[in-house]
């Protein structure tokens, strides 16, 4: 009796996630039911919940004004922790039960690589990836749109800058023990072998470790002229940090994930000269048009969230939601799956609000190549080149 | 033949959702875990051993699977019972320390284990680096290819069955007796003529053997492996499963694995941090089932007698 | 460089050491292993946080509270939650720790939100600069006073058990539980003692750190694996074990990283950790009798 009384708990709980509305493609004549999986708790929750704040304040002020085309946007949200294990349930979920129209702004490399394929092979537009990994673009998957540029690509336009613009010959590089910065070195290490280099030092570090004078000696008993950290946030800031106090002056070059108010209001003085890639515009005077879309940016995410400054996580959160709007807009009044697709590849160099230059076509689906280079400049990013593309 | 009757309701469960495979793909994944957490429960509540690096046997199957799989095209079958093979033969290695640690100083030995098999994992080539391998095919035998979650489901359900009956044989045998009396007191269980070092190995042996099928099945299953899928969480996350559904029984740990794979999906959507949920319901079951969640189904008389 | 990195290896294997202390002392009196210790520390160090960046304290005050703070969640923690299960399995005390961990990690998410937080260093002045022959090593005074903090507790603890009564009393009652309670010593209090201090020490390590590893849920993820495994290198028993323990993890892991290899560093730094464990089964300064597991 108790184990049937048992079973039956269990069959009841789990009937509970199957009676779904089923009706398709996840357009509703007053909404769009779209999803994105992003790690909410464990140890990347403080990177997925920004990305998620960012897509939120855009979609909240875009449903504020009647949505698109009379359906406002249905954001679900699953927390998969970065567990791509989790991701590739969560994704089959949205997909084959809750029936979204696309997904938007899935975060972190491991999930989305596990996922594009089924998205793809599904039809089910893949919009914005939280990750630079150069798989999701190449080769181009007809539903998978990624808009960040990519790790490999960034390398290459590091190793580029420091041997053209500043003339370094023994270039060092230290990067995370993880995909991102393996990535990064490939690029750089590709790019270097075109010069018929390589870099000068190569050294990998555990981002979680709470000292690196270890690697910092070893660095400098090699005497480099210049760095590269391929590191995030709060590992590079501590890297920069103690090199400077070791006394070691040479250009320091990070990679764009650090372009972000925090990385200045966190590095302090320590961070001053560090030079970083951006690939989302920065405001400044020589640029009113885009300062001017920075503030409405600003007015748009704390209208949502008062008074909090908006993290770089926040900013791509917000990119994804902007791009997959103007696309639904394009895919006219009944939007399909298709015509969705079909709206994304006529992006040519299309500038929204903090997306710019965004450009895809059926054979071309990197959103994003061309990046800029800037400089901590009493205590603000001041960009120091124009954009830059490897083609 | 009675005590495997409980199992023919997991035959049925999938079915009346067939319409929903991903679903089928939760259940897959419960059952993958399950296999995985048999695995830890042997050595935890069998041999009294604490590992927290079961999570390299569990890489160690998933690569070993994907790259013969992927980069040299042999069977499914092939594949998966190498990659079991493999995985025994290092938790033979692993378990040699063992017999001169024991408690928090083999947790230790074990989680340097783990977190090494990651790094290792993560600088060669062969395993794709930090990027994984990608487009691991989904189980085949033959010409029969089991992409749909059900036939997944059944060679999971499957497997289970088959380390069930294999457990309840050798619990009851002359060996099993030989590993509680080393769990409950090594002293004595020498006095008795045990041999320690044969029943220690033994049980790693096995342990890592199950991990890596399951690390094999869940290459196929998920498609994508990385060395980040390979953590300490993972070790963990099998441990507690064992701890919280309840040791020494596999339907205690089918209990867990489905508390701990199904919880996320049920809580997953609100914008709250499940950790919060997932520490008080570990703490709570801890305290006041400390035989684990199977305590509370009352359906754990697997084990009664031993 | 062999001399900075064995240098540099001591300052940051002694932000193990003052981990592996804390675990020690709650470990020797009461039998359980934290888990969660170093996310204990982590929740003090947003209360520092807090008291000294919000709601705009003095440094001294903020530091205070945010130590006794800690002290307190450790002695209610002990009292409250883990008393009634010490005597479980050692699989079933990482579980039920882990179970706090991944609760402090989730409170201190949704209470402090998600931005890497920033507190400063207690001492700010020029770093202690080192000259040798072949380069230099920089020590920073925060790191200084950490250094002369682990010191300066490992000799207050060592001269509060053999001197005091209080102390000899807490020894007794990590030898022998029932003797000592036949001896008429209060072994509730001895054990709430060991816990409060040993939260005020994690506390203490969590704010000193966290102007070099900022604040956020996971800022003690690393240091408490290395805690961890150094309390097993030098004997989880001995308080001087812990302490030779974090600082030759320290030492090693800069030597690896230097000599053999950076991106298999932390492999190779645990095999050789491992092969000690090995050779003496019991860490460097435990004995086997007195071992609890």
């Amino acid at each position: 009796m108790k184990k049937i009384f048992a079973f039956s708990v269990i069959l009841g709980l789990l009937f509970t996630f199957v009676f779904a509305d089923t009706s398709s493609f996840g357009i509703y004549p007053d909404k769009v039911v779209i999803g994105t999986f992003q790690a909410l708790s464990g140890p990347y929750a403080i990177i997925g919940q920004g990305m998620l704040k960012g897509m939120k304040a855009y979609f909240n002020w875009i449903n504020d004004q009647g949505g698109i085309n009379g359906r406002k946007i249905d954001l679900l949200v699953y927390d998969d922790q970065l567990n791509p294990a989790l991701t590739v349930t969560d994704v089959k979920r949205m997909v084959e039960q809750d029936h979204v129209f696309a997904v938007v702004g899935g975060l972190g490399t491991p999930g989305c690589l596990a996922v594009m394929n089924y998205l793809n092979d599904n039809k089910v537009p893949f919009v914005y990836q939280g990750s630079g990994a150069p798989q999701l673009s190449n080769p181009p998957k007809e539903f998978v749109f990624p808009v960040q540029p990519n790790y490999d690509l960034e390398g290459h336009l590091i190793a580029r800058f420091l041997v053209q613009n500043e003339h370094k010959s023994k270039i060092a590089v230290m990067y995370m023990n993880n995909d991102i910065g393996q990535q990064e070195l490939d690029g750089i290490q590709k790019q270097l072998a075109d010069f018929n280099m390589k870099p000068y030092i190569t050294i990998a570090y555990n981002p979680s470790s709470a000292d690196f004078s270890s690697d910092i000696i070893k660095l400098m008993s090699a005497n480099p002229d210049s760095l590269v950290i391929a590191g995030l946030i709060t590992d590079t800031i501590r890297i920069v940090t103690q090199i400077k106090q070791y006394g070691m002056n040479i250009p320091i070059v990070t990679i764009y994930p650090n372009a972000d108010p925090a990385f200045i209001k966190l590095g302090g003085k320590a961070v001053e000269g560090v030079i970083l890639t951006g690939w989302v515009p920065i405001p400044t005077k020589d640029n009113p048009d885009f300062t001017a879309k920075f503030e409405q940016y600003m007015k748009i995410y704390q209208k949502s969230y008062p008074n909090e400054i908006p993290s770089s996580y926040a900013a791509a959160g917000f990119i994804a939601a902007e791009v997959f709007c103007h696309a639904l807009e394009l895919a006219g009044p009944d939007p399909t799956r298709i015509s969705l697709v079909n709206a994304l590849d006529t992006f040519d160099n299309w500038n929204g609000i903090l997306a710019q230059g965004i450009t895809f076509t059926p054979t071309d689906r990197e959103g994003k190549t061309s990046m800029y280079f800037m400089k901590i400049e009493n205590g603000t990013f001041v960009p120091i080149s124009g954009w830059i593309t490897l083609k | 033949m009675k005590k495997y009757l409980w199992f023919t309701p997991f035959v049925l469960v999938p079915l009346p959702f067939l319409g929903y495979p991903f679903l089928i793909s939760i259940f897959v994944l419960i059952g993958i875990y399950t296999i995985a957490a048999i695995g830890m429960d042997i050595l935890t509540t069998w041999a009294g051993q604490i590992s927290l690096g079961n999570a390299a046997f569990f890489a160690i199957g998933a690569y070993t699977s994907a790259i013969m799989i992927v980069n040299f095209h042999i069977p499914f079958l092939i594949a998966f019972l190498v990659s079991g093979f493999l995985s025994m033969l290092i938790g033979i290695l692993v378990g040699l320390p063992a017999l001169r640690v024991s408690g928090f100083y083999l947790a230790v030995v074990t989680m340097a284990f783990g977190i090494a098999i990651q790094q290792i994992i993560g600088v060669f080539q062969i395993t794709g680096g930090y990027n994984g391998i990608r487009n691991i095919p989904a189980p085949s035998f033959w010409i029969f290819k089991a992409s749909n979650p059900i036939y997944q489901y059944y060679i999971v359900l499957f497997i289970i069955f088959l380390a069930f009956v294999i457990i309840s044989r050798v619990s009851f045998s002359k060996s099993g007796l030989a590993l509680f009396a080393m769990r409950d007191s090594e002293i004595a269980a020498t006095a008795f003529g045990v041999n320690l070092l044969k029943y220690k190995l033994a049980a790693f042996a096995s342990s890592a053997a199950l991990t890596g099928f399951a690390g094999s099945l869940y290459a196929s299953a998920i498609g994508f492996i990385s060395p980040s899928q390979f953590d300490l969480t993972l070790s963990l996350d099998l441990l507690a499963i064992v701890i919280v559904g309840g040791a020494g029984s596999v339907i205690g740990v089918m209990i867990g694995a489905a508390f701990f794979v199904g919880l996320p999906f049920l809580l997953s959507g609100y914008n709250f941090s499940i950790t919060i949920i997932q520490g008080i319901a570990l703490i709570l079951i801890l305290l006041f089932l400390p035989k684990g969640l199977v305590q509370a189904f009352k359906i754990g008389k697997v084990r009664k007698k031993a | 460089m062999i001399f900075q990195q064995i240098i540099a290896g001591i300052i940051t294997g002694a932000l193990y050491a003052i981990v592996a202390l804390g675990l020690v002392i709650a470990y020797k009196v009461t039998g359980v292993m934290n888990f969660a210790y170093g996310y204990m520390g982590m929740i003090s160090a947003y209360i520092f946080f807090t008291c000294f960046s919000v709601i705009g304290m003095n440094y001294i005050f903020a530091f205070l509270i945010s130590v006794a703070f800690g002290a307190f969640v450790s002695y209610a923690v002990e009292r409250g939650l883990l008393r009634p299960v010490r005597n479980i399995s050692p699989a079933s005390m990482v579980i039920i720790t882990l179970g706090l961990l991944l609760l402090l990690e989730g409170i201190a998410l949704q209470v402090w939100g998600n931005n890497y937080q920033q507190i400063p260093n207690l001492l700010n002045g020029l770093p202690l600069i080192l000259k040798f022959s072949g380069g230099i090593i920089v020590i920073p005074q925060q790191n200084l006073l950490i250094l002369g903090l682990v010191t300066g507790v490992i000799i207050a603890l060592i001269l509060y058990l053999n001197l005091t009564f209080q102390g000899k009393a807490m020894r007794a009652v990590a030898q022998n539980e029932e003797v000592s309670k036949l001896m008429g010593i209060n072994s509730s209090l001895m054990m709430s003692i060991s816990w409060i201090i040993s939260g005020a020490i994690g506390s203490l390590a969590a704010v000193l750190v966290a102007p070099q590893t900022f604040v956020y849920p996971d800022m003690m993820l690393s240091l408490q694996i290395m805690g961890f495994t150094a309390a097993v290198l030098g004997g989880f028993e001995s308080i001087p074990g812990s302490i030779i323990g974090g600082i030759s993890i320290g030492v090693i892991e800069n030597l690896v990283g230097t000599y053999i290899s950076t991106n298999l560093k932390t492999t190779f730094s645990l095999a050789i950790i491992v092969a000690i464990l090995l050779i003496k089964p019991e860490g460097l300064l435990g004995s086997a009798k007195a071992r609890r597991v």
